[in-house]
């Protein structure tokens, strides 16, 4: 513990990297955003400070931004949720897997979504999704489910859903190992004196590992909620946004104003508001999820 | 124990020394580069090896855009022509962010009639006099220069013809005894026959292409109304009764061939791809679909059939077609450290030697008027040309364009009325009018 003032020195001359580092990369940026948010600039001449006018645009005018936030929210909730469901279970289910190679390879081939780039996922699943003659719907033919068959991505109803699909298919796997890690950390005694008092499989998850899981469920729906809100990657390569304005979610929008409409003030100020929602989103998930107890096993 | 934390300490610091000495040397570094193009533009020194940054989002056709850059490096070896490839649809977007990031492309492929945006960012090289004092350059390509004027200046020159016309399967409308249609109603009615057969689906566009058919209509109407010129410079307002038709007329013809299942993909009409579309057309799955001239020998290739080409038809009158579109080109940055070497390269790939190549080895309509063409389609091309109004009320702003490319989606698939867009773009068109 350090004790004097050469001590609190040498311990924070240890932190001068890493707070450098976050400084220049992450601080100066926002910073830098944010005052940008108050001006109007087209990334090339002088800005021109406007005030709160780009958020007055955006909060009362654009009714674009609403569609894109209400994309961003549904594409948010709906993979977070299935996704940290999915990476439980799965979870779960390895746990139960006493085989340790066998463990690792379902480990291994769950977790494998999360290491590909975002866009080639994209680009894979506009394949499988193609109506002509894309995976998905040549397997439907091939059941004999012909009245199932769609264009996965030019639908407007169908076209978040897809998108949404393979989010969750993309995301599960992180979510996945880290549920596996918190579950290998619960002491095996209290599963065991659960079983001597007569508890089943789900009594031994809603007593035992949901409770002692609560920090990494918050971790979890928290990551998920955070990589939810700046989706772009994804539906910038299969959609674009598409078909017609259906699929735009908030960081399109931004991408759209700054590089397109060159107005890097209004796209900034855009940024700031899905920031400020971001916070919201979590603030409530940790009143709701997250607890003040330390758990200890 | 201390000794390792103080050895841990200094290493630490010394870290952060090192970082803060890079930061400061990259500024440095920038200062003095700065100064040194100052002195370069002063002094050309023809020996001194140059290098070009160069985007070139035309990377479907990458052998022959590497033949062309290694014949000029042939010819001007202290040119290096470094080149980068990026999507079409993403060039923009790269542009941008180059620019806005202080390290813009010294030369890029883009649409010269859409320069405006690049223009108001003062991030183009006026090609003005470079172009003027070069007779034989200037009288090559003439026809189309002024595609690339903005304001009365030359802010990028043409390199191929390109616009925007309508592909069908010969071999079927021969079988079916249609005839290349010239009208909006004789075009409904291949359309209908087309379907009424059950074979194949009549029409198609890819997505990125479903607001090329208001873009021909539109001209026509505000044509026949008499009020073009005013009509795309956006001061027709659509909320004068007599013209509102002129916006929305476009969007309930298109409605109408939805509803009437005439657009291949069904409620997916609007949301296909462009290698969907080609590949649904070599498939014989569709027997129609817009594309540009560029892609001619590309969709020739591809299909088992015979294809034919014809001009979209007109909505008002046969004898009055509308073409959008004009020419893929270059620009030059107007933070170019050597100018001159850039322009040499544009009046190199303009030059009859380099169109015949890319005319013989991709069917790439030339721009230069000294090539000599065999193809009859090409000919073709060259002389539709002169439909092609350039200018257009699409490109007055890049929200008008935005709004435009997702306007017909946003129709078939429910999210807009015929109404709504047409008010949409006309409130568009008026905000342009007030900006400017």
């Amino acid at each position: 513990m350090p004790g004097n003032k050469k001590d609190y020195l040498v311990s924070y001359s240890f932190l001068m990297p890493v707070i450098l580092m976050i400084l220049v990369i992450i601080f100066i940026p926002m910073v830098s955003s944010f005052l940008t948010s108050f001006t109007e600039w087209n990334g090339a001449s002088k800005p021109q400070i406007t005030g709160i006018s780009n958020y007055i645009d955006i909060l009362l005018k654009n009714k674009l931004f609403f569609k894109s936030l209400s994309n961003s929210l549904k594409l948010t909730l709906i993979s977070s949720v299935l996704s940290v469901t999915i990476g439980y279970f799965l979870a779960e289910a390895l746990i139960t897997i006493s085989r340790k190679r066998l463990s690792e390879f379902y480990r291994l081939v769950f977790f494998i979504p999360a290491m590909l780039p975002l866009a080639v996922v994209g680009i894979l699943f506009k394949f499988i999704y193609n109506p002509t003659y894309g995976l998905l719907n040549n397997l439907l033919q091939l059941l004999h489910l012909n009245g199932l068959t769609h264009s996965w991505l030019g639908e407007a109803n169908l076209a978040i859903y897809s998108i949404i699909a393979v989010n969750i298919w993309k995301t599960f796997g992180l979510n996945m190992i880290i549920f596996y890690a918190g579950l290998k950390a619960i002491p095996k005694e209290l599963y065991e004196a659960a079983s001597i008092d007569g508890a089943g499989k789900l009594k031994k998850m809603f007593f035992i590992s949901i409770p002692l899981l609560r920090p990494v469920i918050e971790l979890a729906i928290v990551i998920s909620t955070i990589l939810g809100l700046k989706t772009f990657d994804i539906v910038y390569v299969m959609t674009g946004g598409g078909p017609g304005r259906a699929t735009i979610t908030v960081p399109i929008l931004i991408v759209e104003n700054s590089f397109r409409y060159n107005k890097f003030g209004y796209g900034a100020a855009i940024g700031m508001v899905l920031f400020v929602v971001t916070l919201l989103i979590i603030y409530v998930i940790r009143k709701f999820i997250g607890t003040k107890e330390k758990i200890e096993f | 124990m201390k000794r390792k934390c103080m050895l841990g300490a200094i290493m630490s610091l010394a870290l952060v020394i090192i970082i803060s000495f890079m930061l400061i040397g990259c500024t440095t570094a920038t200062t003095t580069t700065t100064a040194a193009s100052e002195t370069t533009e002063a002094q050309v020194v023809p020996e001194e090896t140059i290098t070009l940054k160069f985007l070139d989002f035309w990377g479907e056709l990458e052998d022959v855009m590497l033949e062309s850059i290694a014949k000029f490096q042939e010819i001007n070896p202290n040119i290096e022509i470094k080149r980068d490839v990026c999507p079409w649809d993403q060039a923009e977007t790269v542009l941008k962010t180059n620019i806005a990031g202080g390290t813009p492309y010294d030369i890029a492929t883009y649409w010269p009639m859409y320069m405006k945006t690049f223009v108001e960012q003062d991030a183009a090289l006026d090609l003005t006099s470079a172009i003027d004092s070069d007779t034989d350059w200037k009288s090559g390509i003439e026809g189309l220069i002024e595609l690339g004027s903005v304001d009365g200046k030359i802010y990028a020159v043409p390199f191929k013809s390109i616009f925007a016309v309508t592909y069908y399967n010969k071999t079927l409308f021969d079988s079916y005894g249609l005839t290349e249609p010239e009208t909006i109603q004789e075009f409904e009615e291949v359309m209908k026959t087309i379907k009424d057969k059950g074979e194949v689906a009549p029409f198609t566009n890819y997505d990125g292409a479903t607001c090329w058919l208001p873009r021909f209509m539109m001209p026509a109407l505000a044509d026949q109304a008499g009020v073009l010129d005013d009509f795309i410079a956006g001061k027709i307002d659509a909320s004068d009764p007599k013209y509102l038709d002129i916006y929305k007329k476009p969007y309930d013809i298109i409605l109408n061939w939805y509803k009437q299942g005439y657009l291949y993909g069904d409620k997916g009409a609007a949301g296909i791809s462009r290698d969907e579309v080609k590949v649904a057309f070599s498939q014989k799955e569709v027997a129609m679909f817009n594309e540009t001239t560029s892609e001619f020998g590309a969709i020739k290739e591809s299909a088992d059939f015979e294809v034919g080409v014809f001009k979209f038809p007109s909505v008002v009158d046969p004898s009055k077609y509308y073409f959008f579109g004009g020419a893929d080109g270059f620009f030059v940055s107007q933070k170019v450290k050597n100018p001159e070497a850039a322009i040499a390269f544009l009046k190199f790939m303009d030059s009859p030697e380099i169109q015949k190549l890319w005319l013989d080895k991709k069917g790439i309509t030339p721009v230069n008027t000294n090539v000599e063409i065999q193809d009859p389609v090409v000919k073709l091309f060259v002389d539709w040309g002169k439909y092609i109004k350039p200018i257009e009320l699409y490109s007055l702003t890049p929200e008008l364009s935005k709004y435009m490319d997702a306007s017909v989606g946003e129709l078939i698939t429910g999210a807009k009325t015929t109404t709504e867009i047409a008010n949409e773009i006309n409130d568009l068109a008026r905000q342009a009018v007030k900006d400017n």
